[in-house]
């Protein structure tokens, strides 16, 4: 009996064939380039198939890219739809060719909202409807027991509910992302003749409404000036930093009447307040944890890490990581999991530390998924040398899940109240007591013991110092992707899955820059035009409702027609009224694009002549760029640098250490982006020359 | 009618987000007088030179600063005077 086995992606179906043949070495075989496995498992023959990600999506059936609003959607193969996905016709063909000879399919793809949509696409479309007798394996972790277990235990079909959540997902993002981003590019192109993908959507718009609304709060900052005291107090010796009671002094004349009646006095201690203090260990990390604790650690942004987590979990080094949950079951066998983590020396004595306990129970956070539990590793070690941000987030996700068993560590906080003629300042010194979880999380700890000599009340000490110092209010920070990503959790906007990735489109499209996103012109006004012209679009709420809309159908409340009729009936007069408006709406677009493709083109100061700009330039006689100076136009500057021809070059916003020209970054196809100064006689290219 | 600062579409004399940034000098002025003796013109070099000022707000204060015109410049402070309380309260007396 053949049975065909379906996955997500290759390196789990090498895996999963791996772990469920029964001498434990698969034949590989190939159709094409598209590699599939044949493992034997008792009288049955397994043919383990990949998919790369989704081989379906939805798109309109009017196939012409200048026609909107668009309603009737339908699945299509991806190559049908998008550019540079030919090759996705060879795994389709492939798994087509394959499902034919198979007697039962079994979908062993992720478990997950995306997992189920792209299994039952594919059983659907390419192995010609066998979503309906497929069963699923379901597991949380490619270790090779709990596959085995998981191919034991089959479920009798696949999650039909969460498929329709999917579908409806699907449904929706193209339904919103399609007709909204084609009325802004059609306006915009209708008026400037020049085309700019201008996108929005769902989840894209009011996400991008957060960073313009803090945007525009911090380009209208005005700062206000307020003064500190800083003090010093001499105890034995030893200097110490003191407070001011008030942290905020509004006048120049109330600071400088606070230092006159402290200078040169003495103090005397009024209180020493000696508070203790548990804090409990940190919970498991869910996707959303994890992706904020490693851009604090490590700076790595939400899609990276989620990017190096898949890796880890393919590798059976850790469970499913796009998960909400952070609780860990008891089913996992936590003692298994710590024997085997201990076979790593680095892990040997930390493990045992929790080994010779009789219960092991961990910490729990809110989180909760019925799918996965919260991210652990499974246990197992590296079977290839992992690459330095693969270790640093496997160590992460250890340490934390060791973590999770420690002991409440305890801190020891102590607040010394000083009088100084009638003014109150504050010593305050703090240590931890006792380690707790802390020994295992130690190089992800940023605390600093600050030990205060014994001190006691009625106590007389020595003022050392004491001034004023101006300073001012700060305008709001801005977002960085975390800070992003926790915004959009805590606004219950878009999924743990679809997070990171739309972070990332607000990059691509040129609305957001830098690792603080600043907001571009053509961010802001996109913002500006939808505010003005269709403003339930970026509405956080109606966005929102559709998110529970979609749990419902997850759990049964509401069908998918229902969502998709509600959300149909909501942008169709918005379409509309967009349309009729579509000139003035390309007008004051235009206009962003035509300053965002400038600025594009901008590469720094002209070093030269100090008033122009550096710009890229392609030349009408022979075709080629180079750099060149705006004041050429105007006879002042005759600046010019050559340019490779190939590649895509962007300003580096930063000027050289050597000679203070301005660097520029040179992106070519599959190959990291260079960074160099524009100065072809730049001392730092002496050695690259010779 | 285009904004006197940037050229974009304006309905007075700045557009939205100038007009937005002209506001908030206004009414910040109060808090700056309440807590040092400051005049407007010292006012807007502060703020222009001051790293925490926004962007559209640093462009409205210098293009204040330029405005050579005495008329334009007693309007604004009478705007200014006009919102702040501690004007109104000062009549009072």
């Amino acid at each position: 009996m053949k049975i065909l086995l379906l996955c997500e992606k290759p390196s789990a179906a090498k895996r999963i064939a791996k772990a469920l043949d029964d001498s434990g070495d698969p034949v590989e075989k190939r159709i094409g380039s598209v590699p599939y496995y044949e493992s034997k498992n008792g009288d049955k023959l397994l043919i383990v198939v990949p998919a790369i990600g989704h081989l379906y999506t939805v798109a309109p059936k009017i196939r012409n890219r200048d026609v909107y609003p668009v309603f009737d959607f339908e699945w299509v193969p991806r190559y049908k739809a998008e550019r540079n996905a030919g090759n996705i016709r060879e795994w389709i063909d492939a798994i087509s060719k394959l499902s034919r000879e198979a007697d039962e399919f079994i979908m062993a793809t992720d478990y997950d909202i995306e997992g189920a949509t792209l299994g039952y696409t594919i059983l659907k479309y390419a192995c010609g409807g066998k979503e309906g007798e497929a069963k699923r394996m379901k597991f949380s972790t490619l270790t090779e027991s709990e596959l085995k277990q998981s191919y034991n235990e089959l479920l009798d079909h696949i999650e039909f509910p969460m498929v329709e959540a999917g579908i409806c997902r699907h449904m929706l993002d193209a339904i919103y992302g399609i007709n909204l981003s084609r009325a802004m590019t059609i306006a915009a192109k209708k008026q400037s003749g020049k085309y700019k993908t201008l996108s929005t959507g769902r989840v894209q718009g009011p996400t991008l409404k957060f960073l313009v609304e803090r945007e525009i709060e911090i380009n209208c900052f005005v700062p206000v000036p307020f003064w500190r005291i800083d003090a010093e107090v001499e105890i034995n010796g030893e200097t110490f930093k003191i407070e001011y009671e008030k942290s905020v002094i509004k006048s120049l004349r109330e600071a400088q009447s606070i230092v006159e009646d402290c200078r040169g006095r003495d103090g005397r201690i009024l209180n020493v307040d000696v508070r203790e203090f548990n804090q409990p260990p940190p919970v498991p990390f869910d996707l959303g944890t994890l992706q904020r604790e490693a851009y604090s650690l490590f700076r790595y942004t939400p899609r990276r890490t989620a990017e190096i987590a898949e890796r880890l979990y393919l590798e059976a080094l850790i469970s499913y990581p796009r998960t909400s949950s952070q609780k860990l079951p008891k089913s996992i066998n936590y003692r298994a999991i710590l024997e085997s983590l201990g076979r790593e020396a680095k892990y040997e004595r930390l493990t045992g530390l929790l080994l010779q306990r009789k219960n092991l129970t961990p910490v729990e956070g809110k989180g909760y998924d019925p799918a996965h539990p919260a991210i652990y590793p499974t246990g197992n070690l590296p079977e290839r040398e992992l690459s330095q941000p693969e270790r640093r987030l496997w160590d992460l996700i250890i340490r934390r899940f060791m973590a999770a068993f420690g002991e409440p560590a305890v801190k020891q906080s102590v607040k010394v109240s000083i009088d100084v003629n009638g003014h109150t300042f504050y010593l305050r010194g703090r240590r931890i007591l006792k380690e707790g979880w802390m020994v295992f999380y130690r190089p992800f700890l940023r605390v600093e013991d600050v030990i205060l000599p014994p001190l006691k009340k009625g106590q007389t000490v020595k003022i050392k110092s004491v001034s004023w110092r101006q300073d001012f209010t700060r305008p709001p920070s801005r977002y960085n992707p975390s800070s992003l990503l926790k915004k959009m959790e805590d606004e219950g906007i878009g999924t743990k899955a679809t997070r990171a990735d739309i972070i990332d489109t607000l990059y691509t499209r040129g609305y957001v820059s830098g690792d603080r996103a600043m907001v571009s012109e053509l961010g802001l006004d996109i913002i500006e035009v939808l505010s003005k012209y269709c403003p339930e679009v970026i509405s956080v709420e109606f966005t929102r409702d559709l998110e529970r809309s979609m749990e419902n159908i997850k759990s049964g409340g509401e069908s998918r027609e229902d969502v998709i009729e509600r959300a149909v009936r909501h942008l169709k007069p918005i379409l509309l009224r967009l349309k009729e408006r579509e000139e003035l709406i390309g007008e004051e677009l235009s206009e962003a694009i035509r300053k965002t493709l400038l600025n594009q083109r901008i590469i720094g100061d002209c070093p030269a002549c100090g008033s122009g700009k550096l710009i890229i330039i392609r030349s009408r006689r022979t075709g080629k760029r180079f750099i060149g100076c705006t004041n050429f136009f105007k006879h002042k500057c005759s600046v010019s640098f050559p340019l490779p021809q190939k590649g895509m070059v962007s300003s580096a916003n930063k000027t050289c250490s050597k000679c203070g020209f301005p660097m520029i970054r040179l992106k070519l196809k599959g190959k990291r982006p260079l960074t160099f100064c524009v100065n072809p006689k730049c001392p730092g290219k002496d050695g690259m020359a010779r | 009618m285009s904004c006197k600062i940037c050229g974009r579409r304006a309905k007075s004399e700045f557009c939205k987000r100038h007009e937005e940034a002209y506001k908030s000098i206004l009414e910040v002025y109060r808090e700056w007088r309440e807590a040092m003796s400051i005049s407007w013109r010292e006012y807007l070099e502060e703020i222009v030179k001051n790293p925490y000022s926004g962007r559209w707000v640093k462009d409205v204060a210098s293009y204040l600063l330029a405005e050579s015109e005495d008329e334009k410049y007693r309007r604004c402070l009478n705007e200014s005077f006009k919102l702040s309380k501690w004007n109104k309260s000062d009549r009072r007396r």
